[in-house]
């Protein structure tokens, strides 16, 4: 899976700890994500893709999803 | 949505760390005391005992039963006691295989003690492990 949180959050000049408050978890949490070390669960999924305005497949994508878009 | 605080969420965090480890402590030192001299008396059930609950409340604070609760927190924390649990439950089949086939004989206090300190060093690893490695599971490729 990849993530483009970072690019969005970047759109809104939110830092990491500011995206963490407004979802409800720590900064750790944030940071794991972005490396892509972490697999949010939907509930943490939908309210990341609200806070940053898109939608939840815009910001998380599967690699399965990315290699059907190459083909 | 609802806007939560991650400040209480660290605060929570960083007492209920700070507590799991004094209690792991308390626990991890009554047993090497058990394992080694094979004693158990009054202090170290008193010990046993308080090092216990320690542990059992700041567990149950770490992985987030006050709410709000942070959900990597909540996965890693049961998933390391899950794997505790189950490597301490493989650890007595051993040592019971291992009472039949050789002329060893375990005093209980010591027994005792072999049971705290492979539980309470397994969760503390694994939770240190999981910690740091993000997720319990291995499901990204970037």
């Amino acid at each position: 899976m990849k993530t483009r949180m970072k690019e969005y959050r970047a759109r809104y000049n939110l830092t990491q700890a500011q995206l963490a408050e407004k979802v409800g978890v720590r900064r750790e949490t944030i940071v794991f994500l972005e490396k892509g070390k972490y697999n949010p669960s939907l509930k943490l999924a939908h309210d990341i893709a609200v806070v940053l305005r898109v939608k939840i497949d815009d910001v998380f994508i599967f690699d399965d999803e990315s290699d059907e878009k190459e083909d | 949505m609802k806007t939560k605080s991650t400040d209480k969420i660290d605060k929570q965090y960083l007492a209920s760390k700070a507590l799991m480890w004094i209690g792991s402590a308390i626990l991890l030192v009554c047993a090497v005391y058990m394992i080694i001299w094979k004693t158990f008396n009054d202090i170290i059930a008193i010990e046993v005992l308080i090092g216990a609950m320690v542990i059992i409340i700041s567990f149950f604070s770490y992985i987030g039963m006050e709410k709000p609760a942070d959900e990597r927190l909540i996965k890693v924390g049961t998933m390391s006691a899950t794997w505790s649990w189950y490597i301490t439950l493989m650890f007595m089949c051993f040592l019971l295989f291992s009472g039949f086939y050789t002329p060893r004989q375990f005093q209980p206090a010591e027994l005792f003690g072999l049971v705290i300190f492979v539980m309470v060093s397994t969760m503390i690893v694994l939770n240190t492990y999981f910690n740091r490695k993000g997720d319990v599971e291995e499901t990204f490729h970037l």
